[in-house]
Order: structure tokens, then sequence, then C-alpha cells
């Protein structure tokens, strides 16, 4: 097992992750849902301690659905509240996940206090340590459980939205013709909240419970500044993901610090140098208005 | 000497009821997840400042606090003003970007050793336990300036809240409250770093002001009643927290508040169980107009109203009947039986029918 065996796997690992974040991600920018990711997260959270609690250990297909299915019972709760007009969409979410959060950690507290569900672990997330779980075949390493998970995730979320492309646009942007037409524009919700519940629960173990919603909104909100067609958004997002990868984990490597980290700032960088970009060219199209 | 664990619950009683009253205005702004924001954007002004000046006095923290959550509210007001992004996704990004670069120095902290840098993983969860008296002093007065702030600029920011023009029209300095209420704000909001912790501060804020909204429409009435509920869940949850062991005080402060919006949503007066209830009482006097407006859909009683029909008549029309149905209107009184499987109306059956119905008659 070289080092830059492990290396690669990871930077791999973390390209796919960008990526398969970066499809269920631009939907949700655009539908204005993106901080539904945030409690989707924290409801994860709740799902991997209780399914651990249970079956004591991680990487099971039991853990995987019990996780998935707690977070769409949350968005599911969420949504019955907010449909009653009892409370508003941003204070039900703002209640619901740190509830999700606080139940977790109690249960940690109670539960399992010399398991590796360690609290700074699970807030910053351990990229580094991913290769060192590997898969074994004949006895060879082909490749550790995260970068498999993400690959399978990826080529999900890629095939489903390919399927549906045509779906998901025209409930996003005008779910009233959608209905007319004959589309189930409740159905096309619930599928792209399962895949981002999919997609988050993949991603948690790399980038921690916060910074996961740094790779599901930022690299599409900066592509959704530069961009006019959704298509556009979806591979400039892609694109721009990779590029904040690569150069993340290098700055990683070199000041030796978190990656998750090092990759959500340079997101942001990218994400400043398209918001002035953006500001420039709204004011030569201002300018150029006021001179015809 | 006052008794440590009487000074911790005093402070945090007063703290849970400044933040439930200022947490009224947050909710009604709709501004639940930018308080979050905010609470995670202290992170990186925490850290930095450690790294600055390795003193892990809790002013000096909490000025870089102050620091980092100014310039993140300013990013944000920016971002909202010149993009076309979805409110959320700016909150999102502004949240992402502060909570990494905050995890950063956090490692940079902990790879050069200085001493005490375990202090910063407290702010996180929250710790009152480990409260010294001095700090204590401090959040009681932070509270009692956040208390003091609220009855003095109670009506003029409700006014820019409700009604801009109004407040426009009687030259009130809007900008000024505004920004005089999110210092507030940003205030509360940092002396909960020490009790909930900065993840969950927000809930804090948000669920007092979310139950009391069950409650009453009124403002003042509701502002009274969220701190109530502020007080309620912080002091239990730190009772709870010091009674049993391993149990966290900040987590439990949290889920004792949304206990408290739950149990409102269900059974405050417009409540999810007290409207199924009523939906249910008013579907079953629906099924006895219904039933009971059957003996007068035939020819017969058009001449006479207490005819008796059979049963099979009645059956052959409208939903299925059960005979217990029947038995039970029969005990109170509206229609009786004067032989076997044949039904007619009483007098009082028939009145109560004619209040309901009168399109039959």
């Amino acid at each position: 097992m070289s080092i830059e065996f492990l290396y690669i796997q990871l930077i791999l690992t973390t390209i796919f992750t960008g990526v398969a974040c970066c499809l269920p991600g631009t939907f949700l920018i655009l539908r204005g849902t993106s901080l539904i990711s945030d409690a989707i997260s924290h409801a994860i959270f709740l799902g991997i301690v209780i399914s651990f609690l249970i079956f004591k250990q991680l990487y099971t297909p039991i853990l995987f659905a019990g996780a998935t299915v707690t977070a769409l019972i949350t968005i599911w709760i969420i949504e019955k509240i907010i449909a009653n007009k009892r409370l508003e969409s941003d204070a039900a979410i703002g209640i619901i996940f740190p509830f999700l959060f606080s139940i977790a950690t109690l249960l940690i507290n109670l539960y399992a206090q010399n398991i590796h569900l360690d609290i700074d672990a699970v807030l910053m997330g351990e990229l580094v340590f991913t290769p060192f779980f590997q898969i074994l075949w004949n006895e060879k390493m082909i490749g550790s459980y995260a970068l498999w998970t993400m690959i399978i995730i990826f080529f999900i979320n890629l095939f489903t939205i390919t399927v549906m492309y045509k779906k998901l646009l025209t409930t996003t942007f005008d779910p009233y013709f959608a209905h007319t037409v004959g589309y189930n524009t409740n159905k096309v919700h619930w599928m792209l909240m399962t895949l981002t519940s999919i997609t988050i629960l993949g991603t948690f173990e790399a980038t921690g419970a916060i910074l996961v919603i740094a790779f599901i909104i930022i690299p599409p909100a900066t592509a959704y500044l530069l961009c006019k067609s959704v298509k556009e958004i979806l591979i400039i997002s892609s694109l721009l993901s990779i590029l904040g990868i690569l150069i993340g984990c290098l700055i990683a490597n070199i000041f030796e610090t978190s990656i998750a980290a090092s990759i959500t700032v340079i997101f942001s960088l990218l994400f400043t140098i398209a918001y002035f970009k953006n500001l420039y060219l709204n004011d030569q199209l201002y300018n150029r208005n006021l001179m015809q | 000497m006052i008794n440590h664990l009487a000074l911790i619950m005093l402070t945090t009683g007063l703290f849970g009821a400044a933040c439930g009253i200022i947490g009224s205005w947050l909710f009604l702004e709709r501004k639940s997840l930018f308080a979050d924001t905010i609470a995670h954007a202290t992170f990186p002004g925490i850290t930095l400042i450690f790294l600055i000046t390795h003193n892990k006095n809790f002013y000096i923290l909490m000025l870089g606090a102050f620091l980092s959550s100014i310039i993140s509210a300013y990013f944000i007001k920016k971002l909202t003003i010149t993009t076309t992004l979805k409110k959320d996704t700016i909150l999102g990004i502004i949240l992402a970007t502060s909570f990494s670069i905050g995890t950063i120095i956090l490692s940079k902290i902990q790879q050069l050793n200085i001493i005490n840098s375990g202090i910063i993983t407290k702010y996180f969860l929250g710790n009152p336990a480990t409260m010294l008296e001095q700090e204590c002093l401090i959040i009681i007065a932070m509270s009692c300036i956040a208390l003091i702030m609220f009855v003095i600029f109670k009506n003029s920011y409700n006014s820019i809240l409700f009604d801009p023009i109004l407040s426009k029209m009687l030259t009130i300095n809007t900008k000024l409250i505004s920004a005089i209420i999110f210092g507030i704000t940003t205030l509360i909001i940092i002396a909960g770093m020490q009790i909930v912790g900065i993840i969950l501060m927000s809930s804090l804020l948000i669920n007092p002001a979310a139950a009391a909204y069950q409650w009453s429409k009124n403002f003042n009435s509701m502002a009274l009643l969220a701190g109530v509920f502020g007080l309620t869940a912080t002091i239990s949850g730190i009772y709870i927290s010091s009674n049993f062991y391993h149990i966290p005080p900040g987590p439990m402060i949290v889920i004792f508040a949304t206990t408290i919006t739950c149990l409102s949503l269900l059974i405050s007066p417009d409540g999810i169980l007290i409207e199924w209830y009523k939906d249910k009482k008013k579907l079953k006097e629906l099924d006895k107009i219904q039933l009971l407006s059957r003996f007068l859909l035939f020819n017969e009683a058009k001449t006479d109203p207490y005819y008796a029909h059979s049963i099979v008549t009645l059956k052959a029309i409208g939903k299925p009947i059960k005979s217990q149905q029947l038995l039970k209107l029969q005990k109170d009184g509206y229609i009786y039986s004067p032989q076997k499987n044949y039904w007619a109306l009483t007098e009082q059956g028939l009145l109560f029918l004619k209040k309901y119905n009168k399109e039959l008659l």
C-alpha cells in the first residue's frame, strides 16, 4: 500500500463526491430549498448513530437504509408543518435540525462513549482516513469503501437526472404547467429528496455534517452566476468542483490542514471570482442599456 | 457566597428568557436560518483571535466572535442586494465558508500546541458547568442589556417590521434601529456560545418564539410567553444534566425547547390535535344529519313526517347504515321504533332536522 496509491484514491473519492453533490445541488438551489440539505445532513447523523447503536458496525446496507429513511421522514415532517401554515419554512428547518443533532449527541454521550463516532470527527469529517478501509478482492486491494460508494452514488445521480431531466426542469420552473401536462410533481420532488439524502449520506464521512452543504451549494451557486441554462450550470458546476477539489487537496497537503475545509475555502474563492465577474458584467449591461 | 449551581441556573434562566424575547423578532422576520448562520460565523472569529492572542479569556474571544459575525452579516446583505441567488443559498454559502475557515484555523491551533487549545471545542456544544463566576456575571449583564434594549426599542422596531411606511412617516431612524437590534441579536448569540454552543444556538432563539406564536398572535403576549418558554427550557435542561450522568446540558436544553414547541403545535387552541378533534366531531354531526334527513326523502313523508319506514327502504339509498347508529339516535330521542325493523322520526328529531335542513321541508 504505497502513499501514491492512497493519495490517488483520496483525490478520486473527493472528485466523485464533488460531482455527485453538484447534480442534485443544482436543482436544490434553483428550487430555493438548498438549506433543506443542512437538515438532511443532521438527520442522517442521527440515523447513523441509531443504526450504529443497534447493529454495532459501520458499512452495512441496513445503516445506509436506516439513515436514508430517517432523512426522508425528517423532510416529510418539515413539509407537513409548513403545509399546515403553522410555521414558516425557515423556522421549521431551523427547529428540526438542532433537535436531531442534540438527540444524536445525547445518544452518543449516553451509550457510546468510546467509539469512533466522535463529535469533532462528525463535525469536521475525516477524509484522510477513508483510503484505509479497503475492499479486498482475491486478497488484492481494489479501492476503499468510500470510493466505491461514491462511484455508485455518482452513477445513480447521473442516470436519474439524465432520465428525469425534462420533468425536473418543468417542475422546478413551472410546477403548475408540469401538473397540467401530467407530470407527478410530488413524485419528482421526493425523487430529488431521496437522491439528495443518498448523496449526503455518502458524502457524510468525507466532509462532516456541516461542510456537506458547501459541496452541495457553492459550486452550483457559482455556476449559477456565470451561466444562462440549466445544462450549462450542471456542466460548469461539475468542472468548478473538480478544479476546487484539486487545488484544495494541494493546499491541504502544503499547509497540513483539513482537506474538506480547504476545499470549501477554495470553492468560496471561486465563488468570489464569479461574483465579481457577474458584477462587472451587470455593470456593463447596465451601461449599455443607458447608452441606448 | 452564592452556591455555584444556583448562579449558573440564574444565568442560564435569564439568558433563556432573553433568547425567547429577542427570538420573537427573529421568528417574525423569518430570520431563523440567518441566526443560525450568524451563530456558525462566530467560529472563525473565536479561533483567529485565539491564534493571535493565545488568550482563553472569554471577553477576548467574544470580541472576535462579534467582529466575524458582523463581517458575515455584511456579506449576506451585500450578496442579497447584488445577486439573483436565493436567500437560503446565500446563507448556506456564508455558513459553510465561515465554518471551514474556522476549521482550518482550529487545525493550525492544534498543530501549534497552544496551551488551553481544548477550550475552542467547548464552544461547539456549550458547557455551562465550567463557567466561571465572572463569565456568569458577564452573561447576566448581556441578557439584561438585551432585555432593556428590547423594552426601549420595542415600539419603534415593531413599526419598522410591520409597517415600514408608517415608520418613515414617524421619522424613525430605520437604519440605526435595525443595526442596534442586529447588535443585540449578535450579543445574545455570543453569550450563548458557552451555554448551548454555536451549533445549537439558533434553536434556543427560534423555538420559544415558535411555540409562543401558536398560543398568541399578539406581539406583547407572544414575546412574554416566549421568554417564559425559554426560561423553562434552559432551567429544566440544566437541572436534568446536573442530576444525571453523561447528559450534556446544551443538547438537553435544545431537546426541552423543541419539546415545548411540539407540544404547542399539538395542543394549542388551534393546534393539530385540537383541530383533528373538532373535525371529527363535525363529521359525526354531519353523519347524523344525513341519516335523519333520509326519513324525509320518501313520498310518504310529504304527507306525514312521522311515517314509519322499513329498514330495507332506508338502507336502499345513500351510505350503508349500521344498526348501532340507529340505536344511538334512538337513545338520544331523535327516532323510535314502533315495531321491529320499522323506524320513525320523533318530534325532537324533526325539530333538529328543521334547524339544519330547510330545503327538505
